[in-house]
């Protein structure tokens, strides 16, 4: 059977130059380990935020904010600054900083306006957000500790702003005063009324992981990423070889357009077969829970097919290869860029998901969501296959339609 | 000099008959800033990653109503549902019970639920979770303001008479920087996308078309031209050149060419944008020269620079901020000419505090073009 | 115009050249002929300036390459072996670099990429770029970049090689007029017919060596007056020996299993008197064949080895 020959004889090909091989899977590797690496593999987050605080008041609120801040964990970390902190904020040395103007513990005690100033550092995306939310938060507390105790805080700026020892009789009923206020808001904050808990969605399924690192989330979509490209260098093969008069030579032997074809669709899906079970080993290795081993199997068998199928189509509609390495190009990293590939579904803009579920991308990795995070089974991703398969299947038919009518035409003609 | 001008207007030349090398080069860089930029750029405010939620009201009572207000004036991009009506795939979901009002109202302290997915955006995690707490500490003060107000009684309509504009503690948040205007999506995309891809174009073709031209006997040719080693050497790293700011000044006129026809926010200072990435690329070009002269195959070179850049590239900040990594990570960053250049980048477009600004990681920058030109110059062989 | 003095140069503890040592006089076609391997390419490495000799010198009229290797590589042109042109540029755009590197511009680089491309008859292809060309269209753009700038002095090396023999003649007619038009021609080949047809001088190596040199009727007579004959048929090498040495009028030049080479003196009995008692005895010879004096047999006397194209 000639096809199984030329399928075999492209298997020995990719045995025999490794280093060529090994740059094929190279780059979703490289970008997974880079993820891998930068944000470590468990799924906690290891961000630490560090905000400068520079106190020119040195009072109480700096002392209020400060035990409040407390609270925020470990991930916070406040840095005490002078004015040379407004320098090192421009540096871009920390996520902000938050400066507590002289005299407004005076003035918040007096029950004047109080503003804080937060600088925030423009470079970063995400950090200087939350800080910002947590400051307001602070100053909301303290917002309604000056509304409730108004009366109280006056006498409190009498006592300090007075000469000598305050009297103990002011004191008290100071004192009094703050505890029947607290009394009555007690039932509402201490504990809060509100509550929040933080639950990660449990997989229902038993098989799905219970500690799904970052890997389980960018692997997969990595993954068919390189897998399309490995498709693009496997497929430009064809027109590689009928540019080198390579198929002309072949067709001497008693093989028809026909089995050339056939055996090169099969050795395409084959190569890009083996490439995605290779890369599933290596994301296994690398921590990623894949799910249920039949279903991950019909799915890495779909997305090859369906792979081998888009770049096989692609392959029949150039003149060369050089169109096929700009035009594959281009396609692979649009479809990789909306379909999940480079930014989870999760974080895509709302407007861009119905066209990422254009893509192959999105089926592929929307399937491996589904048994990875999502613990889901045969039901959800039943669809994912469906597509998967149905794009794969006609994607291969057109392109190898369209491909013999041009061999017959352009070689043999 | 004339040699040197003719080998690198050649070694453009070439670049431009190179289809694929044309799309990488130009079109590429562009289309990842404009996606990534717009992919970023969410809720009204754009310096936050998108950040759903999906808020699931089986209460309908006027506490729940008060939450999602205060949870809209958050920044989230909020999607309000009924318990009915739950997406197939949320992101987050935080899920307020039936009888959350009733219960608060009544002094029971009731759990609301944030449910996730596991997920890799986790600083925009973060941002969702401070922006529902504070939501709910926006509420509990609403409530002890309400109970103390007037009789003492806590009702909704004491809530509704609630006015709460006067906070008198303010935190007024401002950038640092002379930019001051709300950062967007784009002053992220830029950089990153500029030095990952002037960086490829080096490593990838630059690299490929010297080892190349080893093979080919171009290169050996030109050692027999009347030109001397140091200006057939200059005349490569000038044409590496060449191209690298050729491809940087086709990236800023893009980019102003956005802002003019789209109003992109891309920074006030391409000027400076331009010349950082021009510095840059005086540290970039030796490296493709570097590895075009270490490694014989053309494919090798081609792909070993690729890998080289695309690791560069995320462990220098190009691919997502550097602020999320660990701190180890961030220190690693500051060996790399990416991390350096993304830090030159960021004091001009991020924080607009112009060129004088970067000269600290401009210095770098060039200390590290003397070191990869020097090891290039010695280790590259014509023959 | 070109003096080599006992160049010499290792690679790894191998000689490729070994002393060697000729000149070449102002418009004198000279030819390196020699085997793959022999060192051909090596010696004009040194002499073009690319390689730097591990001892010797190379002067080009009357300048030392590695002193002053501007003005040297000015006078040169060079055609190299491999055919190093820009695959992606046009065959015009290949000239324009390579004239502008020889400070060639404007009109007068036009010109003379004209006036290059007529003379190697790729007129008509100037604008198609060198990967849509046939092997000896290659090779004639190859040619044609040395000849631009009118190098006082033409190095070639192997530059027909892999070409038909109406692109061979092409490249062949193309050197004898530069020649003739007083450019100092050096010309490396391993075609024994391209040096004989085409040198006024040559020298032959081997192994890094130069056997010989001179003209080509002192290489002719170095060979002897006379023919060469070889015998083939099934005999081994020691009965051949016994039986052959012995007998008058021949020089045993080779001797192997089954075939022999030697060379009638030609002050003997001549190839009639002799040729009986070469067939004669129990020596199975199937053939002899008679070959005119040549440089073939030079080589073959030379190294016992037949120099195969």
């Amino acid at each position: 059977m000639p096809a199984f020959a030329i399928l075999r004889r492209d298997l020995m090909r990719l045995l025999r130059s490794p280093l060529r091989t090994l740059f094929l899977f190279a780059v979703p590797l490289a970008m997974a380990a880079m993820f891998g690496l930068a944000f470590g593999g468990g799924d906690d987050p290891e961000i630490t935020i560090r905000v400068l605080v520079y106190d020119e008041d040195q009072g109480l609120l700096g002392q209020l904010l400060q035990g409040a801040a407390g609270g925020a964990g470990e991930q916070l970390e406040l840095v005490a600054v002078g004015a040379e902190g407004l320098e090192m904020i421009e540096r871009g040395e920390a996520s902000a900083l938050l400066h507590l103007p002289a005299g407004c513990s005076d003035a918040f005690l007096r029950g004047e306006p109080v503003t804080l100033e937060l600088i925030k550092n423009p470079a970063q995306r995400f950090l200087p957000g939350v800080v910002e939310e947590g400051t307001a938060i602070g100053a909301l507390i303290l917002s309604q500790i000056s509304r409730l105790f108004r009366t109280e805080l006056e006498e409190l700026a009498a006592l300090i702003e007075g000469d000598g020892v305050p009297d103990s009789a002011a004191v008290a009923v100071l004192a009094q005063g703050i505890t029947d206020k607290l009394h009555g808001v007690e039932r509402f904050v201490f504990p809060p009324v509100v509550d929040l808990e933080v639950t990660t969605r449990e997989a229902t399924a038993a098989a799905a992981a219970p500690d799904v690192g970052v890997m389980a989330v960018v692997f997969p979509g990595l993954a068919f990423f390189g897998i399309l490209f490995l498709a693009q260098a496997a497929t430009r093969d064809i027109l590689h070889e009928r540019a080198s008069g390579l198929l002309r030579h072949l067709l001497t032997a008693p093989v028809s357009i026909g089995d050339y074809l056939l055996g090169k669709c099969l050795s395409v899906v084959v190569i890009t077969l083996l490439g995605f079970t290779l890369l599933v080993l290596v994301g296994a290795a690398a921590g990623v829970s894949w799910g249920p081993p039949p279903l991950v199997l019909a799915l890495v068998l779909l997305a090859s097919l369906a792979a081998s199928g888009l770049l096989l189509l692609l392959a029949s509609i150039v003149k060369s290869e050089a169109q096929q390495d700009a035009l594959g190009t281009l396609v692979i990293m649009a479809s990789s860029m909306i379909g999940g590939s480079m930014v989870p579904l999760s974080s895509l803009p709302a407007a861009l998901l119905p066209v990422s579920r254009l893509t192959l991308n999105y089926w592929a990795v929307d399937g491996f969501n589904d048994l990875i995070l999502r613990g889901g089974g045969v039901a959800e991703v039943a669809p994912n296959l469906l597509v998967l398969g149905i794009a794969g299947v006609a994607f291969l038919g057109a392109g190898a339609f369209f491909l013999h009518r041009r061999l017959v035409s352009g070689v043999v003609a | 000099m004339n040699g040197v001008l003719a080998i690198a207007r050649c070694d453009l030349q070439r670049l431009l008959q190179d289809r694929s090398g044309l799309i990488w080069t130009f079109l590429m860089p562009v289309v990842f800033a404009a996606f990534f930029g717009l992919a970023f750029t969410g809720g009204s405010d754009p310096t936050t990653a998108r950040a759903y939620l999906t808020v699931v009201d089986e209460d309908q009572g006027p506490l729940a109503r008060r939450l999602v207000t205060a949870l809209e004036a958050g920044q989230l991009e909020l999607n309000v549902v009924a318990p009915d009506q739950r997406p197939a795939k949320p992101v987050r979901t935080l899920v307020i019970p039936a009888g959350f009002s009733r219960r608060v109202l009544a002094g029971e302290t009731v759990t609301l639920r944030l449910e996730k997915e596991p997920e890799t955006n986790e600083p925009a995690a973060l941002v969702a979770q401070a922006r529902i707490v504070g939501a709910i500490a926006r509420l509990l003060a609403d409530l002890v303001a309400a109970s103390t107000a007037g009789d003492g009684t806590l009702s909704p309509e004491a809530l509704e008479r609630l006015d709460a504009g006067d906070d008198l503690v303010r935190v007024e948040a401002r950038y640092a920087g002379r930019v001051q205007r709300v950062p967007s999506g784009f002053r992220h995309s830029l950089p990153g996308n500029a030095v990952m891809f002037v960086m490829l174009i080096a490593l990838t073709h630059g690299a490929g078309s010297l080892a190349g031209e080893r093979r080919n006997g171009t290169l050996r040719r030109l050692a027999t031209a009347p030109l001397s080693r140091a200006e057939i050497l200059g005349g490569k790293l000038a044409g590496r050149l060449g191209i690298a700011l050729v491809q940087i000044t086709f990236f800023v006129l893009t980019a102003l060419a956005a802002r003019a026809f789209f109003g992109f926010d891309v920074g006030d200072d391409p000027l400076g944008l331009w010349l950082v990435l021009a510095v840059y690329a005086l540290t970039v070009a030796p490296l493709g020269l570097l590895f075009g002269g270490l490694i014989r195959d053309p494919d090798h070179a081609a792909n070993a620079g690729a890998l080289t850049t695309l690791g560069m590239a995320g462990l220098g900040g190009c691919w997502w901020p550097i602020e999320v990594v660990p701190e180890a990570m961030q220190r690693l960053a500051l060996l790399l000419p990416t991390g350096w250049a993304m830090r030159a980048l960021h004091q001009v477009v991020a924080f607009g505090n112009g060129l004088a600004a970067a000269v600290p990681s401009l210095l770098v920058l060039a200390a590290f073009a003397a070191l990869f030109a020097a090891v290039a110059v010695r280790t590259l062989r014509l023959t | 115009m070109i003096r080599v003095e006992r160049l010499r140069k290792e690679f790894d503890g191998l000689v490729a050249v070994d002393g060697v040592s000729f000149t070449v006089e102002a418009g004198e076609i000279f030819g390196l002929l020699g085997p793959n391997g022999a060192g051909k390419t090596t010696t004009l490495n040194m002499i073009c300036g690319v390689l730097k000799p591990g001892d010797g010198r190379v002067l080009i009229d009357g300048e030392d390459v590695w002193a002053k290797p501007k003005e040297v590589k000015r006078k040169l042109g060079v055609v190299p072996q491999e055919i190093a042109v820009y695959d992606d540029l046009t065959a015009r755009d290949n000239l324009r670099f390579w004239g502008s590197l020889h400070g060639l511009r404007g009109a007068e680089l036009k010109a003379r990429i004209d006036e290059a491309l007529s003379r190697v008859g790729l007129a008509e292809r100037g604008d198609d770029k060198p990967k849509t060309f046939s092997g000896g269209m290659k090779r004639r753009l190859n040619l044609c970049m040395g000849l631009l700038h009118r190098p006082r002095v033409l190095l070639l090396d192997e530059p027909t090689v892999g070409i038909d023999p109406q692109a061979r003649l092409n490249v062949l007619e193309v050197v004898r007029e530069i020649a003739a038009a007083g450019t100092t021609v050096l010309y490396t080949t391993h075609y024994m017919d391209e040096a004989e047809e085409l040198c006024d001088r040559l020298a032959i190596i081997d192994h890094g060596k130069i056997l010989t040199l001179g003209t080509l009727d002192q290489l002719r007579r170095l060979a002897g007056e006379g023919e060469v004959l070889r015998l083939s048929g099934s005999f081994d090498q020691a009965a051949a020996s016994r039986h052959l040495a012995p007998i008058d009028g021949v020089k045993l030049l080779h001797v192997g299993d089954g075939d022999a080479v030697l060379a009638l003196d030609p002050a003997g009995p001549g190839l009639t008197a002799v040729l009986p008692r070469l067939l004669d005895g129990d020596l199975a010879v199937a053939d002899v064949s008679v070959q005119r004096p040549s440089l073939q047999n030079v080589f073959i006397r030379l190294t016992g080895r037949e120099l195969r194209d």
